[in-house]
């Protein structure tokens, strides 16, 4: 009997296994509705407000595409670190959440042209007043950030002899930076300086900008689409470019930033 | 089918995934085994004080405990956990006075220390349950033989309280392996927290399988393992049923016990 269940339950993994493997193959489909999935944790550019609705500067942005494009657009909460693998697997049909193009991402996804770049930054406590960021310095700190991210991944790529720390949301290594448990954060300059206007008290500030650096942060962020929806992600790179041509993204990009973040 | 079997045969065994990973995952077992193992052994430890004062004729204990049994057995453990981790940060200058923040301060601490909170409750609960199991005749019978308190609960109760305890204690550890996961959220590179790691690296989903396969491993083990404490700590019932091999004298005292079926049915959770 006992044999049985194991074996039973090794059938119930590899099962499990194989509709993984073959989910997200979808068949080509005429676009008219079209599923947005972003984490919104990530103000500026998407939060969950106080009416628990998505908003955000990419909800914006996203929205002008899609009138743009005549489509209609829903918009998805999605945990980030299954946000790739939701996408695969047919939960929504593009990721418009601050994506930015890395080598590793483009091995399974596609994405369409950058609609801003913005440089990621250094975020400490306010009484820390040195400029100082090299790995000699940072060894045995506490290094934070978003799980699953480019900033997760440039922690851990140069600063092996600190300890790092990955959190679910963008939100926590913040809060954890503001209580003390952090040394420092690395996140987008934008989140950074949101986070410490709105609900830093003064804790923090930004140390020091972080080149991007290409294997690592890619060129900008872009929206991503399965493999296979090449055709979606065309609609997408006319929608943005049209969108750059009449001044909407302009219009989009003043009522959230004082500063140019398109990156060109 | 030829490719496609390959395909997934390649899925199942990705031994580039292993080559390059593998140690991380050891890392975070590591990590999985020691939370677990501390923080059901101190749980086991708070476990039979809370049970005391439960049956305490003292209200004041009895409902203290009462209320923190109700408390960590009717809310989620994550909620318990983001409690404490979150909760300890917000309070930051009250535990720095108080010298505690050190202790708050570390997710390993954090995790541990409501685990601890968590799988107390429920311990508490089993051990109550299998002392109110041991037939109140039990304790008569030692005590009109003038037995001291203490041979009473070291000779008498505990050893049949312990056997009745058994398999729900080792559920509880079980359940407690599956609960460990969550500290991945509070920054623990436990084995879910480093398995999520190497996925954002990867993005093999295979990883999540061999995840799921060490997970299955441990508990599947430590079923095993029950079952032969069980089966060593039962010896002298199945003994006595067998009609006595050694003699009655020896065995006199289980009868009263085996009256009840003194395990509770062998199925497990």
């Amino acid at each position: 009997m006992k044999k049985r269940a194991l074996i039973l339950s090794a059938i119930g993994l590899a099962a499990t296994g194989l509709a993984v493997s073959f989910a997200g193959t979808a068949e080509a489909k005429e676009w008219k509705t079209v599923r947005v999935g972003m984490d919104a944790t990530y103000a500026p550019f998407e939060s969950v407000n106080e009416k628990g609705e998505i908003v955000g500067f990419e909800v914006d942005y996203a929205k002008a595409l899609c009138a743009h494009m005549k489509i209609t657009c829903t918009f998805q909460n999605q945990d980030w670190d299954g946000i790739i693998p939701s996408l695969l697997a047919s939960k929504f049909d593009v990721v418009i959440s601050s994506m930015n193009e890395t080598p590793a991402r483009m091995q399974k996804v596609i994405f369409s042209d950058v609609y801003y770049a913005t440089p990621p930054v250094w975020m400490g406590p306010a009484a820390n007043k040195s400029d100082d960021v090299s790995p000699a310095t940072l060894k045995g700190k506490l290094l934070g950030s978003q799980s699953s991210t480019t900033f997760a991944n440039y922690l851990q790529k140069y600063y092996k002899d600190s300890e790092i720390k990955g959190y679910p949301g963008a939100d926590e290594p913040n809060l954890d930076l503001a209580n003390g448990r952090l040394d420092y954060v690395v996140t987008d300059i934008l989140v950074a300086q949101s986070f410490i206007e709105k609900s830093g008290n003064g804790c923090c500030r930004i140390i020091k900008e972080i080149k991007r650096e290409p294997d690592i942060f890619g060129p900008g962020v872009g929206a991503a689409f399965r493999p296979d929806d090449t055709d979606l992600r065309d609609m997408f790179n006319k929608a943005i470019a049209a969108l750059d041509a009449d001044g909407t993204y302009k219009k989009i990009e003043a009522s959230y930033f004082k500063i140019d973040i398109r990156g060109k | 089918m030829g490719p496609a079997l390959y395909d997934w045969l390649d899925f199942l065994f990705n031994l580039n995934l292993i080559e390059t990973w593998g140690w991380r995952i050891l890392g975070g077992l590591r990590i999985t085994v020691e939370v677990v193992l501390i923080s059901c052994l101190l749980g086991f430890a708070l476990a039979y004080p809370i049970c005391l004062a439960r049956q305490s004729r003292n209200p004041v204990l009895s409902k203290l405990s009462l209320s923190y049994v109700t408390y960590f057995r009717g809310t989620p453990l994550l909620c318990q956990l983001y409690l404490v981790y979150y909760g300890a940060g917000e309070i930051r200058p009250f535990l720095t006075d108080l010298g505690l923040w050190w202790f708050f301060r570390e997710a390993f601490y954090c995790s541990i220390f409501a685990f601890t909170l968590n799988t107390a409750a429920y311990q508490s609960e089993i051990l109550r349950g299998a002392l109110a199991s041991v037939p109140r005749g039990q304790f008569e019978a030692a005590r009109s033989l003038g037995l001291s308190p203490y041979r009473i609960a070291r000779h008498v109760v505990w050893p049949q309280a312990l056997l009745i305890a058994l398999r729900p204690l080792g559920n509880e550890l079980i359940s407690m392996i599956k609960a460990s996961a969550l500290t991945a959220i509070v920054t623990l590179p436990d084995l879910m927290g480093i398995t999520r790691i190497i996925f954002a690296h990867s993005f093999e989903f295979t990883v999540y399988l061999y995840c799921a396969i060490i997970y299955l491993a441990m508990t599947e083990g430590i079923r095993r393992l029950w079952n032969r404490i069980e089966r060593f700590m039962s010896q002298h019932l199945a003994l006595a049923r067998a009609g006595g091999a050694f003699g009655t004298t020896p065995l006199a005292g289980t009868e009263a016990a085996l009256e009840k079926p003194i395990i509770p049915s062998a199925s497990h959770g």
